[in-house]
This record gives C-alpha cells, sequence and structure tokens, in this order.
C-alpha cells in the first residue's frame, strides 16, 4: 500500500530540476558517424533522419489463439515476439538504421544514412518495410497462431534525440515530429501496407495523399525504393534464420513464476526465456499530451531545446517516482513522452485484485498531482510547459514480463491482453483524464466505481480527490492510508499501555521493511 | 520512554553517513537499563537497497546480525533484544514518512517478529558533522511517541579532566 503527499514530491520535483540547470543542458547537430549511444542525461542532438514505425496489427488475435489467457497463449505470443525481436535485429544491422525501441509489438528504428540524401533514406526506410513485411507474413507456416500483419508509418525530418535513461539500455529516444508523426501513420488504422507523411512522400517524389492513413504505397512505388536501395538482406535468408530460431527455441523454454509484491524489488535486468514473470496485476500508461507540439515550437533554437529537455526528463521521472517510491510499483519502460508501469499488491501466488485496483487508482491520481506541482515548478524555474495535458489509462489482468531478443541485447517486454488494454484506456483520453479498463472496473471496490462512473473515465482525477472519494465509500486502502495519516500526528501514549519490555525470546523482523 | 544513546553508535553514524547520498539503515539491538529506559548496544549496517528516498532493509543480513548477537549475549532476551529500526533522510527532514510509520505498524503487529514494542530512528548528518535524528516508538493499537534521547558522554580523558579540574 502506497501513499503520496505534496511535499515530497516537491522537494523530489525540485531536486531533479536543480540536477538539470540549463546552462548544463547541451543542444548539439547530428554529424556524419555521431555515436547516439549512451548519451548522457544533459546532451541532446538534432537529428535529421527517417523514422519507421512497424506494428503488428493483430497481436490481439495472437494472444486470443485460446479462449483463456493462460500460459500457453503467454507463451506463443512471446515465442512470436522473441523470433521478431531476432529477425528485426538481424535486418536493422544489415540494412545499417538505428535501433530505438521495440514496445511488445512496435518497432521504432531511424535512418540517418546516407546523411546527405533524404530521398535515398526514405526509399531505404520504404525497402525495409517491405522486408519486414514478407518476413513476417510468412511467420504463420506451421505456426501455432496466425501469420502477423504489419502497418508501417514512415516520416522524414529533424527530431531531437536525448538518453532514454534505462539502465543497461542506452538507446536515444527520439522527440519531435516524424517520430510522433511515424508512430501516427503506423497506429493510424486496421490495413496492413506501408504508409508514408506527405513530407516522407514528398521526399520520393510522390504526389501529396488527401488522407494518409487511407494511402498505402502500392507495389510499383514499393518497388522503385527497393531497386532504388538494393538492401544486402533476403527474406528467404531472414526466414532461413527464423524457422532454425523456433526449431531451437521450443515453447517449452519459456519458464514463468510469480514475484512476490511489491513490483519495486523486481529486476527486470535479470529477466530472461526461462526466467519470466506471469501474475494478475494492473498495467499503467501515462503519456504526456501536447508534447509533440510542444516539442516542434522549442526545438529550432537551442535555449528552447533546452526547456523541452529539462521538461521531459523532470517530468518523466516524477512519474516514475510516483510509480515506484510512492506506491512501489515498477516502470516497464519509457516510450518516448510515455510511462508504462506495472502493479500488484498480494502475494506472488495470488494477487489482491480489489487492493491492487485501488492502489493503481491512487497511484495514477498522484502522478496526475505530482505532474501538476511539477508543471508549476518548472514554469517557476523559467520553462514553461504548461500547455502539456497528462493522459492516463489503467487495467487489471494476468500480465507477463520478461526480456527478449538477441543475447547481450535483450529487451524489455510486458505483454498481455490487460496490458494492450490499458494503452486503449489511455488513448482515450483528453489530457485531464484517467481511464479505467473494463476488467479492473469490474473487480473494484464500491469506491473506485463512484470515482469512474460506468463511462470508467475521469477528469481532474487527483491524489486528494481519488483518497477522499474512495475512503467516503470504504474503500479499504483509501482508508487504511487516511488512518496512518491520523496515527502520524505524535500524541502521547495513553497511560493504560503496557509497560516497556522486552519478550523472553528472540525478537527481530523476518521480512523486508520498506522505508521512505 | 528513554533511549540512550552511547558515543560510539553516533560516532559509528557519522561516518557510515558521510557522502552518502542513498539511505541506508539496519535493525538495533538495546539493553533494557531499568524501568522504561533502554541503552542501543549495536546497531548494523545495511549499505545497499536504498535509493536517495527509500531504503529496504534485507531481512537476511538483519538475521545473521541478530543471530551473532543473541549469541554473544548468551541469550538473555529479556535483557538483550531487537529494539527497532534505523535508516537515514540524506535529503528530507529526519522525521517518520507514512511508509515508515506503516513499516513500524507491521513489524509491531507482525507475531512473528515478536517483539512487544520497536522504537523507529531516523538520521539526517549536516555539514558532515553534526548529527540530527528522530526517534519514535511504536506499539500495536496505540499512536506513536516521542521518544527521548539521551546521549552518553565519552569517559573523560586527561586532558578534559584536567580542564574540569581548571575550571573549577
Amino acid at each position: 500500500m502506497g501513499t503520496w503527499n505534496s511535499g515530497r514530491a516537491t522537494k523530489r520535483i525540485d531536486a531533479k530540476i536543480d540536477s538539470l540547470p540549463l546552462k548544463d543542458i547541451e543542444i548539439k547537430e547530428y554529424v556524419r558517424e555521431t555515436d547516439l549511444s549512451g548519451l548522457s542525461g544533459n546532451t541532446a542532438y538534432r537529428v535529421d533522419g527517417v523514422h519507421l514505425y512497424a506494428d503488428i496489427l493483430n497481436l490481439k488475435d495472437i494472444l486470443n489463439v485460446t479462449t483463456v489467457e493462460g500460459e500457453t497463449c503467454h507463451k506463443r505470443t512471446l515465442r512470436f515476439l522473441n523470433m521478431h525481436y531476432r529477425a528485426a535485429h538481424r535486418i536493422i544491422g544489415a540494412v545499417e538504421s538505428i535501433f530505438v525501441d521495440f514496445h511488445n509489438q512496435r518497432l521504432h528504428t531511424v535512418f540517418t544514412k546516407p546523411y546527405d540524401d533524404e530521398a535515398k533514406r526514405v526509399r531505404r526506410a520504404v525497402a525495409t518495410a517491405q522486408l519486414i513485411i514478407d518476413v513476417l507474413a510468412r511467420t504463420g507456416e506451421d505456426a501455432d497462431h496466425p501469420a502477423a500483419k504489419v502497418r508501417v508509418g514512415i516520416d522524414t525530418g529533424k527530431a531531437l534525440a536525448v538518453n532514454n535513461g534505462r539502465r543497461g539500455h542506452r538507446e536515444p529516444l527520439f522527440l519531435g515530429r516524424p517520430a510522433n508523426h511515424a508512430a501516427k501513420r503506423a497506429g493510424g488504422g486496421s490495413a496492413q501496407g506501408i504508409f508514408l507523411t506527405n513530407e516522407a512522400r514528398k521526399a520520393i517524389g510522390l504526389a501529396e495523399a488527401q488522407d494518409v492513413d487511407k494511402t498505402p504505397l502500392n507495389a510499383e512505388e514499393i518497388a522503385k525504393s527497393q531497386q532504388a536501395a538494393r538492401l544486402d538482406v533476403t527474406v528467404d535468408g531472414i526466414v532461413k534464420d527464423w524457422t532454425e530460431d523456433l526449431k531451437n527455441n521450443p515453447i517449452g523454454d519459456f519458464v514463468f513464476s510469480g514475484h512476490t509484491p511489491p513490483f519495486s524489488t523486481l529486476d527486470i535486468e535479470t529477466l530472461s526465456v526461462k526466467n519470466s514473470r506471469r501474475q494478475d496485476a494492473a498495467s499503467i500508461y501515462g503519456d504526456l499530451d501536447g508534447f509533440t507540439v510542444y516539442v516542434g515550437a522549442n526545438m529550432g533554437t537551442d535555449a528552447g531545446a533546452k526547456h523541452v529537455v529539462r521538461a521531459l526528463h523532470v517530468l518523466r521521472s516524477e512519474l516514475d517516482a510516483v510509480l515506484h517510491e510512492d506506491f512501489q510499483g515498477r516502470k516497464i519502460r519509457f516510450i518516448g513522452d510515455c510511462i508504462h508501469g506495472v502493479l500488484a499488491e498480494g502475494t506472488a501466488q495470488t494477487t489482491d485484485a480489489v487492493e491492487t485496483i485501488s492502489s493503481m487508482t491512487l497511484c495514477a491520481a498522484a502522478m496526475r498531482s505530482s505532474f501538476k506541482i511539477a508543471l508549476k515548478r518548472l514554469k517557476d524555474m523559467g520553462t514553461d510547459a504548461s500547455s502539456l495535458g497528462l493522459q492516463i489509462g489503467f487495467e487489471y489482468g494476468p500480465i507477463t514480463v520478461t526480456r527478449l531478443g538477441m543475447k547481450g541485447g535483450l529487451v524489455r517486454c510486458a505483454v498481455s491482453r490487460g496490458i494492450l488494454n490499458s494503452e486503449q484506456e489511455q488513448g482515450r483520453c483528453k489530457g485531464n483524464q484517467t481511464a479505467i479498463g473494463a476488467s479492473a472496473y469490474s473487480k473494484s471496490s464500491h469506491g473506485v466505481h463512484a470515482l469512474f462512473g460506468e463511462m470508467r473515465i475521469r477528469g481532474d482525477l487527483d491524489y486528494e480527490t481519488a483518497l477522499n472519494g474512495m475512503a467516503g465509500k470504504n474503500d479499504t486502502v483509501a482508508r487504511a492510508i487516511k488512518t496512518a495519516a491520523g496515527a502520524s500526528l505524535l500524541k502521547p501514549a495513553s497511560s493504560a499501555a503496557a509497560p516497556l519490555s522486552f519478550p523472553d525470546r528472540p525478537a527481530g523482523p523476518t521480512k523486508p521493511g520498506g522505508f521512505a | 520512554m528513554e533511549l540512550i544513546l552511547p558515543r560510539k553508535i553516533t560516532d559509528l553514524l557519522r561516518r557510515e553517513l558521510r557522502g552518502r547520498r542513498n539511505e541506508i539503515g539496519g535493525v538495533m539491538v538495546a539493553e533494557h537499563v531499568g524501568g522504561e529506559t533502554f541503552r542501543i548496544v549495536e546497531l548494523s549496517v545495511q549499505r545497499s537497497g536504498g535509493t536517495t528516498l527509500h531504503f529496504i532493509r534485507d531481512p537476511e543480513q538483519s538475521k545473521a546480525f541478530l543471530s551473532d548477537f543473541f549469541a554473544r549475549t548468551g541469550g538473555n532476551y529479556r535483557r538483550f533484544n531487537y529494539i527497532g529500526e534505523w535508516h537515514s533522510h540524506p535529503t528530507f527532514e529526519p522525521v517518520p514518512s507514512r511508509n515508515d510509520i506503516q513499516a513500524m505498524y507491521q513489524i509491531v503487529e507482525d507475531p512473528e517478529v515478536g517483539a512487544n514494542f520497536a522504537v523507529l530512528i531516523i538520521v539526517r548528518l549536516f555539514f558532515r558533522r553534526s548529527l540530527k535524528m528522530s526517534a519514535t516508538l511504536f506499539r500495536a493499537g496505540l499512536p506513536p511517541e516521542r521518544v527521548v534521547v539521551l546521549l552518553e558522554r565519552k569517559t573523560p580523558g586527561l586532558f578534559s579532566r584536567l580542564r574540569i579540574l581548571f575550571k573549577k
């Protein structure tokens, strides 16, 4: 059971702002062969590149191969993603693009080569996209799940590369229009194909599209890019490796166990196929609303870009601190300006659903309270990010947490129906809203029910509102927090208390103690 | 309740806290001197498991420390026993947070711990030398209570004795 208070949050935010003085933030231009791995927290590069997002549209179908969301469907999905990550790794190595991240089924990679030729970069990205599509189209052959359906989004232009701040993962994070618009095209519909923004279309001499999300490249346009790019890697070569992988990685290799809550003690960097976690938990997505516009408006000047870097690091780190330090949850990853995390109450074997959902509701509300304080403190220190909002969505259900991909470069992966739903819940929010998934809502306390209502969405849900609302409806977690808060007023002990003495046996703690 | 804190303990805390940005902590053992007076005898120091804002005490480390202490004190539990927990707040006021209070109530309410009460000491070092602390008593079903901490002076050395004599 976690708690939040404004004093602690303010001190934390001030400490983070103090650690990022504007004078120490460096904005540099990306030049030939700049190494973007291992960027420091106060350095950012302006990078002219082509962004490619490849999204597997039917991951839900792969997850739904069984009616019940049990171990089998999770194992099949993770094995599929494991091989997908490996195939993508080989492709990225061959085409010399920069690997940014895999967020479950979504790949982000950036083409900066050839350096002085935008058209060639776009064509290289298109040819790579087709390669990914062709490889994944054959993944259903002899497999126990449907073949993957892929939708690719591509955009070109300048973005800001900053440190993503994850231990063991030194990839850069790209902020700005091209990264965001490529992601939007990949997520812009249910049709398969390669979708270019008008900027990317123009770069390779194509006419502007009326609706870019409904205008995939045709076979002739793709073939032209493939001929121009002349990639050194073939579909058959990748599929051959895939088949080998399938043979060498039987489904039985995935070994699941539950993590004893809290999740804050889970070291994700120790996880692997043979050491994966699976249990019921709540999954949360918190996304900064309006951040791309904010980046676009400020990245043109060094002074503006410095404010972007500071705002991003302060806001993201505070959202992480609320989840991890205040509510003992665990961040899975930052996805650009978004945080994805998990939280559970109970034991490794049995999650307390009601308590978990109540804790996550308070955590989401605390994130909004901290976010408001952070915006104010940033403004006081000269960084005006008040145009930003925070969209939060969460859901409850079985989750998996593991790391997949190539040895030496394993990528965090947390996937399940509930996790996909929590992202969808966040997607239906405006900048001041918090949404709860249908499964979490059905299992929650009356206090949580009353907060969200039948639409399962609530505006301006801050910590005080959530705590008072839930405690008023007898939510056990909220009431316990209020009781503890009352007890913290140090009153003299009553005279009826027994005299203090040691017991006639060895005393001592047997469980980990969490102090803050 | 009165808690006597020997000089060797405060010296140890100063040494351990110097230059540390993350929270550290451990368990404390004490001697029941009489009435409601207890004297801290030793404390364990767990240097890992902390961040700038959080500290998780490892039960295995504290178990080993306590086993060793009980062996050395001959199982005289009524006189020498576990008295509670300590940790540092390198960046905040050394007062219990809500999490600290919850953790302490879990300890005194857990029959496996077997303690009738527990004391929480929170310490912070200022300017590398000055030690600021709070001590709070927790008992199941009762609100927390401030503890009077008595700092035990070192036995005066020759120089101090001469100075006292000179002053007279």
